[in-house]
């Protein structure tokens, strides 16, 4: 017949098993053990309810991964120490988009620039409203929302409820409210437009982190490689490279990460550029990877590039290197 | 605390920003694991790891030496984790990922590889526990710490702390016997 544990039998048993008792009392609890099979039963659930925890929990950190954050951290602190804090960021992402279009770029930096303007512009007019999206006032076309003047802001209100939807708030003339799902084109599209636009980075940050959990899409690639390009913030311009290291790895990819390898002031985001060519060999990478193993002021980044250069050429059939 | 670490923490205290980096390679390991263990996914883990140890740069020159800088630390990350909870409760961010309902998840016998089955199950019950008796739980058995260190992280007596680890284990045990994973 089954003997019931009391609680302050019990208390005992998870003091046992967490090490907790004192001698004595290891002792004189050791004594009822021996007799009481019930007590030896929730000792051993008590054990293998901890033994399954640690392996559940289990995590080995990933040397890469940890270099990684440690950079983006360095950046974080440099830009902590330096105080460069913003003018609004608005103006600094004209600034910055001003530089960047009025600084000398080579050609093919050029038409990168102009393959995502291109695609840019066919994504924004496409007609969208879809049942899917539930805008809480008269029918509303996003492309013509995005692009009227009268748009003043878009909050995220919940970036994903308990059915999976998200609701953005958006302030026009007329206020609205627009809930959807993460692939519904509509929130794809203000997703896009606070990627590119917003001058919060913490909302520019969120909507990258909403478009990580989404398919992988021609549109969607094209917004990335602009934001990790062109935004000030190095933890969107790090998410973005990122969430692009699970696309195919374009052409256009591999550009976009030779020009931030060889201009990001971000350790953190060189490095994520710089395995993306590591495991994409092009024989465009090699003068680049050379002036990296050479040139870059981080020396982790340097040892890397050296190590992916010598691969690269130890490639056992110099055809293994793509020449597109 | 080794003299190396103290110098370097008085260093990085003196605004020496090179030490405090040589501080974060020498302790980001475990902290990185106690970010996984204490966030549900490993994207809000790299973000704790951010948050913890820019509060840790920031109010580096308060460090006392009156603990050991690692649980000086681990209650930064803890700290910070819980405060990114609530931020996220309150926007309702839930990573679908990360959703287990068991009853739609019971699997067919044999379909699914029944080790992961029982991390997730181990990792729905673990996330049902109130916040503060999953953070002793994960300081206590996942990271092997000392009741009194668990306590000054926390900042709880001691006594709150193994009633707070006890209830913990024996909604563990009770669930995961549901389960019958135990």
């Amino acid at each position: 017949m089954s003997k019931v544990i009391s609680d302050q039998l019990k208390e005992k048993a998870f003091e046992y098993v967490t090490g907790l008792l004192s001698e004595s009392e290891l002792t004189s609890f050791e004594g009822i053990l021996s007799t009481n099979e019930e007590l030896k039963k929730l000792i051993n659930e008590y054990q293998s309810t901890l033994n399954a925890s640690r392996d559940a929990f289990a995590f080995a950190s990933d040397e890469k991964e940890l270099q990684s954050q440690r950079l983006l951290l360095r950046g974080r602190i440099d830009q902590l120490n330096t105080q460069k804090n913003e003018m609004p960021s608005f103006v600094n992402i004209l600034e910055s988009l001003r530089r960047f279009l009025t600084a000398p770029q080579p050609a093919w930096a050029v038409i990168i620039y102009m393959v995502i303007a291109v695609i840019i512009s066919k994504m924004i007019p496409v007609p969208i409203f879809e049942n899917a999206v539930q805008v809480n006032k008269q029918s509303v076309n996003i492309s013509d929302l995005l692009q009227s003047n009268d748009l003043k802001s878009i909050k995220l209100i919940n970036s994903q409820n308990k059915d999976g939807r998200i609701h953005f708030a958006v302030e026009t003339g007329n206020d609205i409210d627009i809930t959807g799902r993460l692939n519904d084109e509509n929130i794809q599209q203000l997703l896009f437009y606070l990627l590119l636009n917003d001058d919060n980075p913490g909302k520019r940050l969120k909507a990258v982190r909403l478009l990580q959990e989404s398919a992988p899409q021609i549109e969607a690639q094209a917004v990335l490689v602009s934001a990790m390009l062109t935004d000030t913030n190095p933890g969107v311009r790090l998410r973005s490279i990122k969430i692009l290291k699970n696309y195919e790895i374009s052409e256009l990819i591999i550009n976009a990460c030779i020009k931030i390898l060889l201009e990001d002031e971000n350790e953190a985001v060189r490095q994520q550029a710089l395995e993306i060519i590591s495991n994409h060999p092009m024989e465009k990478s090699l003068p680049v990877l050379q002036i990296v193993s050479v040139m870059d002021e981080n020396e982790y980044i340097k040892a890397q590039a050296a190590m992916t250069l010598q691969s690269f050429r130890e490639s056992v059939d110099p055809d293994a290197i793509e020449v597109k | 605390m080794t003299d190396k670490i103290k110098q370097l923490i008085i260093d990085a205290q003196n605004g020496d920003s090179y030490s405090f980096h040589q501080l974060v390679a020498l302790h980001d390991e475990k902290i990185m694991v106690l970010a996984y263990q204490l966030m549900k996914n490993k994207q809000d883990a790299e973000d704790l790891y951010q948050e913890a140890f820019v509060k840790a740069y920031k109010n580096i020159r308060f460090f006392r030496f009156e603990s050991s800088f690692y649980t000086w630390l681990y209650r930064i990350t803890v700290n910070t984790a819980l405060n990114m909870k609530r931020k996220m409760s309150h926007m309702h961010t839930q990573e679908p990922i990360e959703n287990y309902d068991p009853i739609e998840n019971i699997p067919e016998p044999g379909s699914v590889n029944k080790h992961s089955e029982i991390n997730r199950a181990i990792k729905a019950a673990a996330d049902e526990l109130p916040e503060k008796q999953r953070t002793a739980f994960i300081l206590k058995y996942l990271q092997n710490m000392k009741i009194k260190d668990i306590s000054a992280i926390m900042d709880i007596g001691e006594g709150t702390v193994k009633k707070y680890l006890f209830r913990a284990m024996e909604k563990m045990r009770r669930q995961l016997k549901e389960y019958r994973y135990v």
